[in-house]
């Protein structure tokens, strides 16, 4: 399968391939994301203990404090960034935190990513101006 | 996002690497919401101060637009950091997380930030008026700037406000245009709302009710019923709506966008908060233990709540063991001492912290395993499990003063 979108330009054309971690719940940065472990920790999180380092992590959008996006920096830091983030809504935290992190991130598809991405799917993403295509084996 | 060919010239580095590395991030930003342009902004509030909350990032952030020599363009105030700059110790802070937290203040003075560090900046050194565009992060003070004052930001967060103070623009989206202010979702009150706690419960009911829609800047609830409300009432339910994504309410014949709220006649969801509804949330957060501290001051207390306090203790004193701390900034600090506030509360016992916040200061865990506070916001937070990860709950505040001073002699 294949989907269309868009994706944060500063950080360039590339080709990213990984594992989808996938949850339908918006994620609360910071408190809820062990930026340590990579884990959710989130009591009640359909993804809760599971880790999103390395992961094609693809969730609607992040809530919770504007401060959330060093979340995303520490995850970098740590070593437990996620590879890319596919989001549905997004929100201005997680875009901010991605772009600063260089974390690739990519929104807008023409399909729910949150529906037809299933954990544990191998995802082909290739950005090339702005401009992003999902692969989905 | 249109640039003009001199912010085509920053983003090319042409006036060196900071303003080019600020530019591009609010350049992401505009593009994700296509914003048509960047607009100028008058002041910026810049939240991610707190080591407990920024962590290395932060400091890795800050390390990096300083050694490039950058400086914020427009007036720029902060966020409470992690302790009390002065007594950090009183309160069990440790050196290790002083001294990192000294290195962030250092670092944000060097970028010309106002170091004020209160995350309730509209009640001291900013005048905010209707239709003025800011840029500010801190989610409670940005729902009190748009929905009190009329004023326009979007929920800038940490880094995108950082930028946006060292460019002075930002992109021009979301709650800038008066298109995207207009309530969506309808409020009716039925419940009595006698005080701050009550309005912060007020706050997770509505919050809760309208979380899933998938609105692109949140609910925006129109609230009937309520009837002259103390400033800080609203400011306590902004704080607790603004933990669920709202940074705009509007309430009927109370705040000042009229023009948007009284033409609106059809709503996406409706919502009647009842009295049961408010009794719910207090049941439910409610200790069941014999509680050994309170913290009041989430968003920070200003004076009148400080005056609060001190009616509801009504001359007692803290009991034996027992904390109360009051978390204000050193404006408010300053007009409570020159009134004789502060010295009737530490007369009682209580300790007030300046500086910092109920939420974003590390408390000592071997002292403090359960908290009380009379704020969703600070309950929400201090219980968050990778923030301070300690239970917390919720009561009134005479109700908090009553679990903790002792009682009134016959």
């Amino acid at each position: 399968m294949r989907l269309e979108g868009k994706a944060l330009r500063s950080m360039g054309d590339m080709r990213i391939e990984g594992e989808a971690i996938v949850t339908s719940q918006p994620i609360t940065l910071l408190g809820f994301v062990d930026a340590v472990t990579g884990k959710i920790v989130e009591e009640g999180h359909e993804l809760y203990g599971q880790s999103i380092a390395g992961k094609v992590f693809v969730f609607p959008k992040g809530v919770g404090s504007t401060v959330g996006p060093y979340v995303l920096l520490n995850l970098k830091k740590n070593n437990q960034a996620p590879l890319v983030v596919i989001n549905r809504e997004s929100d201005q935290g997680t875009i901010s935190g991605c772009s600063v992190a260089k974390i690739p991130m990519v929104y807008r598809l023409d399909r729910d990513p949150t529906e037809v991405i299933q954990t544990g799917d191998h995802v082909v993403i290739e950005i090339k101006d702005g401009h992003a295509e999902v692969y989905i084996d | 996002m249109y640039l003009t060919r001199e912010e085509e010239q920053v983003l090319a580095g042409v006036q060196g690497e900071a303003l080019a590395t600020a530019l591009s991030l609010l350049v992401d930003v505009g593009d994700f919401y296509e914003a048509s342009k960047l607009i100028p902004v008058s002041s910026a509030h810049i939240s991610g101060v707190s080591y407990l909350t920024g962590g290395d990032g932060l400091i890795d952030q800050l390390d990096y637009f300083v050694e490039l020599g950058a400086r914020v363009s427009i007036y720029s105030t902060l966020n409470p950091s992690g302790m009390d700059r002065d007594h950090w110790k009183d309160h069990f802070i440790d050196l290790e997380f002083a001294t990192k937290q000294f290195r962030i203040l250092d670092n944000f003075k060097r970028l010309g930030v106002v170091t004020t560090l209160s995350c309730t900046p509209y009640d001291f050194g900013h005048i905010l008026t209707k239709g003025q565009h800011v840029a500010w992060a801190e989610s409670s003070a940005i729902t009190f700037a748009n929905s009190f004052f009329g004023a326009r930001t979007n929920k800038e967060d940490a880094l995108s406000v950082l930028s946006a103070a060292i460019i002075g623009k930002t992109p021009y989206y979301g709650f800038h245009l008066a298109e995207n202010r207009v309530p969506n979702v309808h409020v009716r009150v039925e419940a009595t709302l006698d005080e701050y706690s009550d309005y912060s419960v007020l706050g997770e009911v509505v919050g809760r009710a309208f979380n899933r829609h998938p609105f692109p800047f949140g609910a925006i609830p129109l609230i009937e019923g309520i009837h002259n409300p103390r400033p800080h009432y609203l400011k306590g339910l902004g704080a607790a709506l603004a933990s669920f994504g709202t940074q705009l309410f509007h309430v009927r014949g109370v705040t000042p966008e009229r023009e948007l709220y009284e033409t609106v006649d059809s709503f996406d969801d409706e919502l009647v908060v009842e009295q049961s509804d408010l009794d719910e949330v207090y049941e439910h957060l409610k200790p069941d233990f014999e509680p050994k501290i309170a913290v009041i001051g989430c968003p920070n207390a200003n004076l009148e709540e400080m005056q609060e306090v001190v009616e509801a203790i009504d001359g007692r004193k803290l009991a034996n063991g027992k904390e109360f701390w009051v978390f204000t900034n050193r404006a408010q600090f300053g007009m409570a001492k020159a009134v004789g506030i502060v010295d009737a509360l530490e007369k009682a016992g209580v300790k007030i912290l300046v500086d910092t916040c109920p939420e974003v200061t590390p408390y000592d865990r071997s002292r403090f395993n359960r908290i009380l506070t009379n704020s969703i916001k600070a309950q929400h937070y201090i219980s968050a499990p990778s923030l301070n990860g300690i239970p917390t709950y919720l009561l009134p505040l005479r109700e908090c003063v009553n679990q903790l001073f002792e009682e009134v002699p016959e």
